[in-house]
């Protein structure tokens, strides 16, 4: 067992060096100083980056492993080297006196993350959809190293549909243990954990404040359904994860388009649309959503860093139809027959009640939905309009986004609700909740331009 | 308590040098200033309770999964899927001694209905998970072997060149052919 912890290790800090190689081309670190003070960002960007890629290169048969991973190691970071040879000057650091608190909240959520692992290292598979659907998938591509049929294509196996990111960050794991493990593959999930938090950490605290960064990601960690859902091995919480990195570097660029914010949240939402398909939905409303509030000036670039994402999500569609696979949760050619759309129109409602009750159960997301509530009401009342307006459009674009696929489901409701709303409103929670900081920036200080 | 702003063009006149005096403020800027204040309080207050509300029952889920977890042994950790879907997990096991990579397994079993699985959903679900690499089909013409759970092999009219029996049980494995 020791062994195969040293081994998850071993690919978790290749899949560091990927990020900490990519922060120069993402122009989220200039010097070297900046990559070693944004490590847990480029463990957050590494882990992401070698998730796509290595879902990416399943497609046509590469399996990521160690040679290939050292590789993508390696030219990372002599890649990111050549960028750094030309960099800016090192980021001036601050009075630690003022994060102090701050700080202080990390370490309890570290203490958490901590005792978290004690569990993650002895937890077996028991939900069903764990090891029925994304367990099965990531031993798959661990035996085959490719989608093979009739496993990823046929009607006897389940969730056909989703992509290939999260199976194969476990499968790396597999190929790195050379074994396919059931409980340790629980640390690849603790990793993403870790690295949601070093990574909003890193990310946002330059355009949010730390205190109310740190007690945001301490109230999501300390969340009953967080490492609840985490244990269950499905893919919820990472793409909550996922999404939630995105939305939030995305409405900080919103607010201010400081270097790298558009990059890193392309990057995550790529990720997040690669991990389930209502990733998928919750990118695109992001996009749409900054789409919206930015000036006709910044639209190009959105709708580039959309094209983006949506081109590393291509590949899996094709592939998908190239094998005739179907989706089978959700039909959306249904939203172009109004006689279907009035016929179930009962559905929605339904779905409405179904889900705003999770959202409101206190004993699975204890009081984020207060928190959300609050960080908008803030932002109105402090006038940050559009960054309010962002938060806004993306949570109401994504809940519809989840109306849509119950109302168009092949499923009978009742059932379809009963195995997935519980999960699918994780991405609305925990985003809602780091779009928080990020809606209250700083105070309207006296400010004195610095002398040249 | 808060990080301040990393524009460069900007810095609080607190770090500012004597020479550099603060711009006058203009009237409601301590307003904001105060609201800010309030707004910020009242998200760390809420999201502080939140976390202290549930923090405690979290820590105590935690430390006892773990002990409940820690306490299986590593064969009995891998069984778990198994027997949460009440399939028996020793006939899983005796199963999958025949099984070889590359085989296409059938699954026959009994119509009826446990907990909110079919048995056929059950004893595929562990079979396409627990007997990887060998993968699961539907038609029992494409088998190269046939797994009888509670059931009668002799029932598909299928030829087989070698068949074993769990006991008296009713469970068998046929093999239709090598994989």
């Amino acid at each position: 067992v020791t062994l195969r912890i040293v081994a998850i290790c071993a690919a978790n800090a290749l899949m560091l060096a990927v990020g900490a190689g990519l922060l120069p081309y993402l122009r989220l670190a200039t010097t070297w100083r900046d990559v070693v003070r944004r490590l847990p960002l480029a463990y957050a960007v590494g882990m992401a980056a070698t998730g796509i890629a290595a879902a990416e290169l399943a497609l046509v048969g590469i399996p990521v492993g160690w040679i290939v991973l050292t590789c993508l190691a390696a030219v990372s970071l002599f890649a990111g080297r050549h960028r750094l040879e030309a960099g800016g000057p090192a980021l001036r650091a601050r009075p630690r006196l003022r994060t102090l608190p701050a700080l202080a909240v990390l370490i309890v959520i570290c203490v958490f993350l901590g005792n978290a692992a004690r569990l993650f290292t002895v937890a077996p598979l028991v939900d069903l959809d764990g090891w029925a659907i994304w367990a099965t998938r990531a031993r798959a591509l661990y035996d085959f190293g490719h989608p093979v049929a009739p496993v990823f294509t046929s009607s006897a196996y389940s969730g056909l549909q989703y992509p290939l990111f999260l199976p194969e960050l476990e499968a790396i794991d597999f190929r790195f243990m050379t074994a396919f493990d059931g409980t340790l593959l629980h640390l690849q999930l603790l990793g993403l954990a870790i690295a949601f938090v070093g990574g909003a950490w890193t990310l946002l605290r330059p355009h949010a404040p730390s205190l109310v960064l740190a007690v945001a990601l301490l109230a999501i960690v300390t969340a009953p359904a967080f490492f609840g859902q985490l244990q269950t091995a499905s893919a919820d919480v990472p793409l909550a994860m996922l999404i939630s990195l995105g939305v939030a570097a995305l409405a900080a660029w919103v607010r201010t388009p400081a270097a790298g914010l558009l990059p890193a949240a392309t990057l995550f939402l790529a990720a997040g649309a690669l991990t389930k398909n209502e990733g998928e939905v919750f990118a695109l409303s992001a996009f749409v959503a900054a789409f919206a509030v930015v000036g006709s000036g910044r639209r190009g670039q959105v709708v580039r860093a959309a094209l983006v994402s949506a081109a590393l999500a291509v590949p899996w569609h094709i592939w998908l139809a190239a094998h005739h696979v179907t989706g089978t949760s959700f039909d959306l050619s249904r939203l172009l027959d109004p006689g279907y759309l009035v016929g179930h129109w009962h559905r929605v409602g339904t779905a409405v009640n179904e889900l705003m009750s999770h959202i409101w159960t206190e004993s699975a997301w204890s009081r984020l939905p207060v928190v959300i509530c609050a960080g908008l009401v803030s932002a109105v009342v402090l006038r940050r309009f559009q960054a309010a307006a962002f938060a806004s459009a993306w949570l109401s674009l994504s809940f519809a986004g989840l109306l849509l696929v119950y109302w168009t489901s092949p499923f009978p409701l009742g059932s379809d609700l009963y195995n997935s709303a519980d999960r699918t409103i994780d991405t609305l929670l925990i985003g809602g909740v780091l779009l928080v900081p990020v809606l209250v920036p700083f105070a309207a200080r006296p400010a004195v331009a610095v002398p040249a | 308590l808060y990080a301040l702003p990393t524009d460069r063009r900007w810095i609080p006149s607190s770090w500012s040098s004597s020479s550099a005096r603060p711009a006058a403020a203009p009237r409601g800027r301590s307003q904001v200033g105060l609201l800010w204040w309030v707004a910020t309080a009242t998200i760390t207050t809420v999201a502080l309770l939140s976390a202290v509300s549930s923090g405690g029952k979290l820590w105590r889920g935690l430390n006892h999964a773990d002990r409940v977890y820690g306490a299986l042994s590593p064969a009995e950790r891998q069984r778990l899927p198994i027997d949460n879907t009440t399939v028996q997990s020793r006939v899983m096991d005796w199963f999958a001694r025949y099984v070889l990579p590359g085989d296409r397994i059938y699954f026959q079993t009994p119509d009826f209905v446990i907990n909110y699985l079919t048995l056929e959903q059950a004893v595929r679900y562990v079979g396409r998970f627990y007997l990887l690499p060998a993968v699961v089909v539907t038609d029992p013409t494409q088998a190269t072997v046939v797994f009888s759970y509670a059931a009668d092999p002799s029932a598909l009219g299928l030829s087989f060149i070698a068949q074993r029996q769990l006991g008296g049980s009713g469970n068998w494995v046929s093999r239709v052919a090598p994989p």
